[in-house]
């Protein structure tokens, strides 16, 4: 009875035993063998799973998530291009780089990491003289931003930085970052023509691929105009970061290729006089090469300073966005005008009143109250007479008789309706005297205006001067430039800029007329430039006062001239606003510009031929 | 007079399978905590449990396992005081929840728990063997299962709390237990159904009521339990919305996460798609010992312990993990086969929950990595470091080897 069987060979089934604690316990243990083994498939069907799931990942799938592992620990930097300097023709800087200093400090997370940054601002507003609450605030806002450096301080000064890198081991993720920062060394003088940059707008942004948000972008002037030469090429660099964007390695670097230098035509000696001179008298001044439209100066008044945006106007560039009235200087086009169509000669004489026509338009010099000394009428004259002391009836009756069209067509060659073309932006078309529009509209009498310079007839001063040097160079409207060339950063010329011109279409005899006309207003008794006269400098030239269009305001003072007679290689044009009459007040301007023009330029450093 | 139970020598295969996976353990924790220097001993450590393991193996496996199971209740009942005490110590002065205290170690209570309800449910259900007809016979098995699974669930630590139904379930399933009843006791998952969107789920869950009693017209399964199983599925379909709502929400954030990783990118779906892309870059060969790049760039979190196997899958690749899955895969089949050639079937229930024990985390641990699992923090055992859970599995192979040598006859 107490018998125990003897193990039964084969599986668990009728199975008896007996334990240590006593007496038979008789198992009935159905197939337990069985049972193990189909958990064992179980389980072996859940590995095969997991093998054909991670086949899916690591085999079929792996260029996929390769490409992500990949984007997760890299990143792209932006390795920032130096961007190209502004050159006067000497190679003086007028907007360059210089290094800048922004205090940066890494972000950590967790709570030890925040207190210390806290620390760390403190202590950099102590050093800056702030005070360090508002200095927190204002640092605590890019928190948020978690991928970049916060940058707590910008520019600041070189002792500070020093200062810093000797505490740097102390001053743990305080890094300084040396950033380059566009600086004007000439400020004001020349502001109008180098213009500024301001960071890229948004709808920039979406026209141009190659610019991203935060970029800067040349606004005005040839930072604007030259903008793709001075940029460069920003490089690219890889860099490995951990989970909390801990920069690790550099896997790649594309260098960065700066921007070239623009060398400009300007003389920057000559701008800063130039600006002297005009100081306080709201206006412009233009000096140009008529050989090959080179601007050495270009002063508009009042200026801006790059450096310190925002304060003040000042913005317009009033030589080639100042639209004006031309009065008397626009003789000079109705005289070759009248001329090339054959209304008059050199020798035609016509005879002024003081008034003309039947509505008795007067001569200038009819007002008594203004000229209380002169003859009612400037008498008889023939065309270097009426040029050189500027009779308005001489060119009323002269320009009705040829016509409205064809003081027009002569407009347009002479370039006037239409851009310069000048290479800074900014340029307006002058009101008024549109091409296809323009003067074929006007009622018959306004043509009696438009022959001297004044009713809906406006110009810039620019225009005024490319006219000029048409009549200095002998018939060739020259397109007026800045730009001389385009340099590499070792100096090398890349692109020069080349001049460019057309050919007005006048005749010898038309410009020896007009020559010998000008040269008499400056050099000879009883004309209206004598003011601008300069002992051996054969100065030709043109009066203007033109009216505002509120008659009670003093008129606008224009001149403009060129010199020597022979082989000119000067243009000047000058411009005061609500000045006064144009011999009085703009001809000794005129006259100060071309004394420094010649120091500079006949006696001085700039006294250089060839200029290519 | 009892015959003296034959000793043979502890299975070979099993300890050179536990040797390799152990070895593994170590290389990938290497590996995870490469490139953070203040962790690279951290193999060193796991070193210094294994060999406490080791003996821990050797004690368990001196004595014959069967006298050891007649103080299995009270082993179960320790550990499990021990877990609860840790919780009340917690509420009481703020300590570390689920830790003990021991011999200046913390200790997690719920891994010895572990092994413990797997020796409890053995000697349980060593007399009921091949006599469970019904729920009822199951009753005391089953509460062995949930007391444990509401201690582990109170300290928070829902994966290991999914651990021990499935081992009970297993265990009762080698006792004898109707195969039917599994597919029960899996159901309520069908609860699942609830939060499907579609107007047709609700008809489709009713399709399923109807299959399990389809099922269950076996005349062996008495009518209250076919009652109650069902009850129990359409009350798990109502209560599934209820307890979503109370989830919390990192929980829910998992959950959404595994079904659309997109959902949360940068919080819970973070990890996963960090994971997901540890190994699907790892290709076929992998990146190289310690040249994982996101566990070693910390974009894996915690890659030597939750996410280890994806850190070694990417450093060793396709073939690399196959080769992992396969020492499992032979592992778990060393242990059952010793279980089934073992004298009796307390051999066997040890068996089939060791081996579901190792099973469920192999599931957990792996499939969140993968995404066939939503993510739950468990450790893979044997791999992953941490003392506690090593040795809790260095013991339950103990225990496996035990039976191995008092066999009676030769391992299938």
């Amino acid at each position: 009875m107490n018998e125990i069987p003897r193990q039964a060979p084969g599986s668990i089934q009728n199975l008896r035993t007996a334990d240590e604690s006593g007496g038979p316990r008789s198992m009935r243990a159905p197939m337990a063998e069985k049972r193990l083994a189909r958990i064992g498939a179980v389980l072996a069907l859940m590995v095969a799973v997991f093998l054909l799931r991670l086949w899916t990942l690591q085999l079929k799938q792996t260029e996929h998530y390769a490409d992500l592992a990949r984007e997760n620990f890299t990143r792209r930097v932006r390795v920032p291009a130096m961007r190209g300097a502004i050159l006067d023709r000497h190679g003086i800087r007028l907007a360059d780089n210089r290094p800048a200093y922004n205090v940066t400090i890494k972000r950590g997370s967790g709570r030890k990491a925040y207190r210390q940054f806290v620390e760390q601002c403190e202590i950099l507003a102590r050093h800056l003289g702030r005070d360090p609450e508002a200095f927190v605030e204002r640092a605590k806002l890019q928190l948020p931003d978690r991928f970049r450096d916060v940058l707590v301080a910008e520019d600041i000064p070189w002792e500070l930085m020093l200062a810093l890198e000797e505490r740097r081991l102390e001053l743990k993720g305080v890094q300084v970052v040396v950033s380059p920062r566009r600086v004007y060394p000439y400020g004001s003088t020349a502001s109008h023509l180098v213009g500024y940059m301001n960071e890229v707008s948004r709808t920039e942004l979406e026209q141009r691929q190659d610019y991203q948000p935060g970029d800067r972008i040349g606004r005005a002037g040839i930072e604007n105009s030259y903008e793709s030469d001075l940029r460069g090429r920003e490089g690219e660099e890889t860099i490995i970061v951990s989970a909390h964007e801990v920069q690790r390695d550099s896997i790649s670097r594309l260098e960065p290729v700066p921007g070239h230098d623009v060398r400009l035509t300007l003389d920057s000696e000559l701008q800063a006089s130039v600006a002297e001179i005009i100081e306080g008298s709201p206006g412009a001044v233009i000096v140009m090469d008529p050989r090959d439209g080179a601007i050495l100066a270009m002063v508009s008044y009042p200026s801006y300073n790059p450096d310190r945006l925002g304060v003040g106007h000042g913005f317009i560039n009033r030589a080639v966005a100042g639209v004006y009235p031309p009065g008397s200087v626009y003789k000079i086009l109705t005289t070759a005008a009248i001329l090339e169509e054959r209304v008059v000669s050199a020798r035609t004489e016509h005879f002024c009143p003081g008034y003309y026509g039947r509505s008795r338009k007067g001569c200038w010099i009819w007002d008594k109250r203004k000229y209380p000394n002169s003859p009612r009428g400037h008498g008889s004259l023939d065309l270097h007479g009426a040029f050189q002391r500027s009779c308005d009836v001489y060119f009323y009756k002269t320009g009705e008789a040829m016509g409205i069209q064809k003081l027009h067509d002569w407009a347009v060659r002479f370039g006037f309706g239409a851009p310069t073309g000048i290479d800074i932006p900014g340029e307006r078309l002058k009101l008024g005297n549109p091409p296809d529009v323009a003067l074929t509209q006007l009622q018959p009498g306004e043509i009696l205006n438009a022959s001297i310079g004044q009713g809906t007839v406006t110009t810039t001063p620019l225009q005024i001067a490319c006219m000029t040097a048409a009549i200095a160079n002998d018939g060739v409207l020259m397109r007026p430039r800045l730009g001389d060339a385009i340099l590499s950063a070792t100096g090398d010329v890349v692109r020069m800029i080349a001049p460019e011109g057309r050919d007005v279409g006048l005749s010898r005899s038309t410009l020896d007329t007009v020559q010998e006309s000008m040269y008499r207003v400056v050099n000879v008794l009883r004309g209206t430039g004598r003011t601008s006269e300069i002992a051996g400098l054969d100065v030709c030239g043109k009066t203007g006062s033109a009216q505002h269009e509120f008659a009670h305001l003093p008129t606008h003072a224009w001149f403009t001239c060129y010199a020597p007679r022979k082989n000119p290689e000067v243009v000047v044009v000058v411009l005061l606003e609500k000045a006064g009459h144009g011999g009085s007040h703009a001809g000794p301007v005129a006259r100060k510009v071309l004394l420094k023009w010649q120091e500079r330029f006949q006696h001085g450093e700039s006294a250089d031929v060839a200029k290519s | 007079m009892a015959n003296p139970p034959t000793l043979r020598s502890p299975d070979l295969l099993l300890l050179a399978l536990t040797g390799l996976l152990c070895a593994a353990g170590l290389v990938a924790i290497a590996g995870a905590t490469s490139s953070m220097p203040h962790l690279e001993s951290l193999w060193k450590t796991q070193l210094k449990w294994m060999g406490l393991g080791v003996v821990g193996i050797i004690v368990v496996a001196v004595i014959d396992y069967r006298h050891l199971l007649k103080y299995a209740f009270l082993f179960y009942g320790v550990v499990l005081g021990a877990a609860i005490l840790s919780e009340v110590l917690a509420g009481l002065h703020r300590g570390q929840r689920a830790l003990l205290p021991i011999l200046g170690h913390e200790v997690q209570t719920a891994e010895p728990l572990k092994l413990a309800t797997i020796l409890a449910l053995a000697a349980l259900l060593y007399p009921r063997a091949g006599s469970i007809r019904s729920l009822r016979d199951m009753d005391i098995p089953l509460v062995l299962a949930a007391v444990p699974t509401a201690v582990v669930l109170k300290q928070g630590d829902l994966g290991t709390a999914l651990v021990f139904f499935p081992i009970c379930f297993a265990m009762l399933y080698t006792a004898g237990m109707h195969g039917v009843y599994l597919l029960f006791f899996f159901s309520p998952l069908a609860a699942l159904m609830a939060f499907l969107p579609g107007p047709q789920w609700p008809f489709v869950f009713a399709v399923f009521l109807l299959f399990l009693l389809f099922v269950m017209r076996d005349r062996q399964i008495p009518w209250l339990d076919r009652i109650v199983f069902l009850a129990g599925n359409v009350g798990a379909y109502i209560m599934a919305p209820i307890v979503w709502n109370h989830l919390e929400d990192y929980r829910k954030a998992r959950l959404l996460v595994f079904v659309n990783p997109a959902f949360d990118a940068s919080g819970a779906g973070y990890h996963l798609s960090q994971s997901l892309i540890a190994i699907g870059s790892g290709g076929l060969l992998g990146k190289g010992w310690k040249q994982g790049t996101q566990g070693g760039l910390q974009f894996l979190p915690e890659p030597w312990t939750d996410f280890i196997f994806a850190n070694w899958a990417e450093e060793w690749g396709f073939a690399g993990a196959a080769v992992l899955l396969g020492l499992f895969l032979l592992f778990l089949w060393r242990v059952l086969a010793i279980g089934a050639g073992s004298r009796d079937i307390r051999g066997a229930l040890i068996a089939a929950g060791v081996s579901t024990l190792f099973a469920v985390h192999l599931l957990i641990a792996v499939g969140m990595t993968i995404r066939l699992m939503p993510i739950t923090g468990i450790p893979l055992l044997l791999i992953s470091y941490g003392g506690s859970s090593l040795i809790t599995a260095l013991a339950a192979v103990g225990f496996v080897l035990n039976a191995g040598m008092r066999r009676d006859k030769s391992i299938p």
